[in-house]
């Protein structure tokens, strides 16, 4: 028990969320949002899976021969993939950026030890096929795992995962790249899935910096590109300076094509603000 | 735990009919073994009958969800590439764990990068699930019966535990205000939830 919460400490805890109710701003419903039995199923989850882990109970549940869970019934061939994923977020992010311990934790998951290493800390997904007492030997040995990245496969956790029929997780992979991303190569079938977690990390560390900014920018490339069509053009270019009476375009100072047509265009022309070159752009 | 002693008295618990499986009042024998923590739990029960709790998400956590679901639907529907690559993943012949796949990937990733608060994520991960297996329906000609959308939350959600995990504070709290019914019945309807999707 003891051990369990020290492994987590610092580790998001998520069933306390389940009672909470939001807003939705989607018009979206799926099956489950229209369901009545969505919140009651993640809290019964919630209750029965939690207080296995906390209690204890997990070898005393396998003897009992009631160790099905949704995620062994249902998915166990992602078992591996997700215990893969099953690191502590902090310990994770951590060992994202650290090369040689992710090699080892990529190696340790090339196997099916070094997926129950990961597993174990939550002692999750193994229920009922766990031999009696190596739960907490596992635990250990996961934590160890992410702690030093290349002591993963401890006899414990060997023993665990030998006796919990997890998945050999493949392959391994590189050394290049992050601890997530050799997990994912090592136990998932990324060549379904070629862009895969980068891609998605990618994207939303985009959005993470900055949705806004991002969509700032695409306007303003776009505009930009908008503008240097119109110079291309000196037809064009007379008729947008007709329509803009008054206006004088301004002329940024860093290097793009259209400046020096800019300039050879109309060299008398007076700094104006960026929005106003956008106005103009567009014709208005 | 309550299904420990539900084994030594079966008979306490309707666990066979579809009513007892969403009704969170269903009797059963007394829940969680003898350890301290129980006898923490029941004694700060002020409440015996009261059902799980829920309450309203402050203005800070429905500000991280909009958060969250807006990079969600950045990733299912916005992204061509992202788009591709969940769509890619779901499999006609194994959807289950293909939608589970997707959707934890897919929470793991916008959580890696977004550093969500614990509070939103139950919640965004019955959404993405939901989305992800709409796509599935629309790209994929995937069908989910109400059960096969059970495992599929089922199995997402205890995923998400598995990573995420908790701790006896967390779980204490969670189940504070709940008797050791109310407890053994939610675990009852566990049993009887996962029965049941797994007979459909």
């Amino acid at each position: 028990m003891g051990l369990l919460k020290k492994i987590k400490k610092g580790i998001k805890n998520v069933i306390g969320g389940v009672k909470k109710v939001f807003k939705k701003g989607l018009k979206f419903v799926g099956k489950i949002a229209a369901s009545k039995w969505g919140k009651i199923l993640m809290t019964a989850a919630s209750i029965y899976m939690g207080g296995i882990a906390i209690y204890g109970a997990l070898q005393g549940v396998a003897q009992a021969g009631a160790g099905a869970t949704f995620l062994q019934t249902f998915a166990s061939g992602a078992k591996g993939a997700l215990t893969a994923l099953a690191n502590p977020i902090a310990t994770g992010k951590q060992a994202l950026g650290l090369g040689a311990q992710a090699a080892g934790s990529a190696s340790a998951l090339g196997g099916a030890s070094g997926a129950g290493a990961f597993g174990a800390p939550e002692g999750f997904g193994q229920l009922g096929t766990a031999a009696a007492g190596s739960a907490d030997a596992a635990g250990g040995a996961g934590a160890s795992l992410l702690a030093t990245g290349a002591e993963g496969a401890a006899s414990g956790a060997g023993q665990f995962a030998a006796s919990s029929g997890l998945q050999a997780a493949g392959t391994g992979a590189s050394a290049s790249g992050g601890l997530l991303s050799k997990a994912a190569g090592a136990a998932w079938d990324f060549a379904k899935s070629p862009a895969g977690s980068k891609l998605i990390g990618n994207v939303i560390k985009g959005y993470g910096e900055g949705a806004a900014a991002d969509e700032a920018a695409k306007q303003r490339w776009k505009e930009q590109r908008y503008y240097d069509e119109q110079w291309r053009d000196p037809n064009q270019l007379m008729q947008l300076q007709n329509q803009v009476s008054g206006y004088t375009p301004y002329t940024p100072t860093a290097g793009t094509g259209y400046l020096s047509r800019a300039a050879g265009y109309q060299g008398n022309y007076a700094p104006g603000s960026p929005e106003a070159v956008a106005a103009y752009a567009r014709g208005y | 735990m309550g299904m420990l002693q539900q084994a030594e008295n079966p008979g306490a618990v309707d666990v066979t009919s579809r009513e007892a499986a969403v009704d969170p009042n269903v009797q059963g024998a007394p829940a969680t073994p003898a350890n301290g923590v129980a006898v923490a739990r029941e004694s700060a029960d002020k409440t015996p009958s009261a059902d799980a709790p829920e309450e309203q998400a402050t203005p800070e956590e429905q500000a991280e969800y909009e958060k969250a679901i807006d990079a969600v639907t950045t990733v299912l529907y916005k992204n061509q590439g992202t788009s591709e690559a969940i769509n890619d993943m779901l499999q006609p012949q194994d959807k289950i764990s293909s939608v589970v796949q997707a959707t934890v990937l897919t929470l793991h990733q916008i959580d890696a990068q977004l550093d969500l608060d614990g509070s939103v994520i139950p919640q965004v991960t019955q959404d993405i699930a939901d989305m992800v297996m709409d796509m599935g329906e629309k790209t994929k000609g995937m069908t989910f019966s109400d059960k096969e959308a059970q495992a599929v939350l089922g199995s997402c959600w205890e995923a998400v535990m598995q990573i995420y995990g908790t701790d006896e504070d967390a779980y204490h709290n969670f189940t504070q205000g709940l008797d050791d019914k109310k407890i053994s019945g939610y675990e009852q309807q566990y049993q009887n939830m996962l029965k049941e999707a797994s007979n459909g």
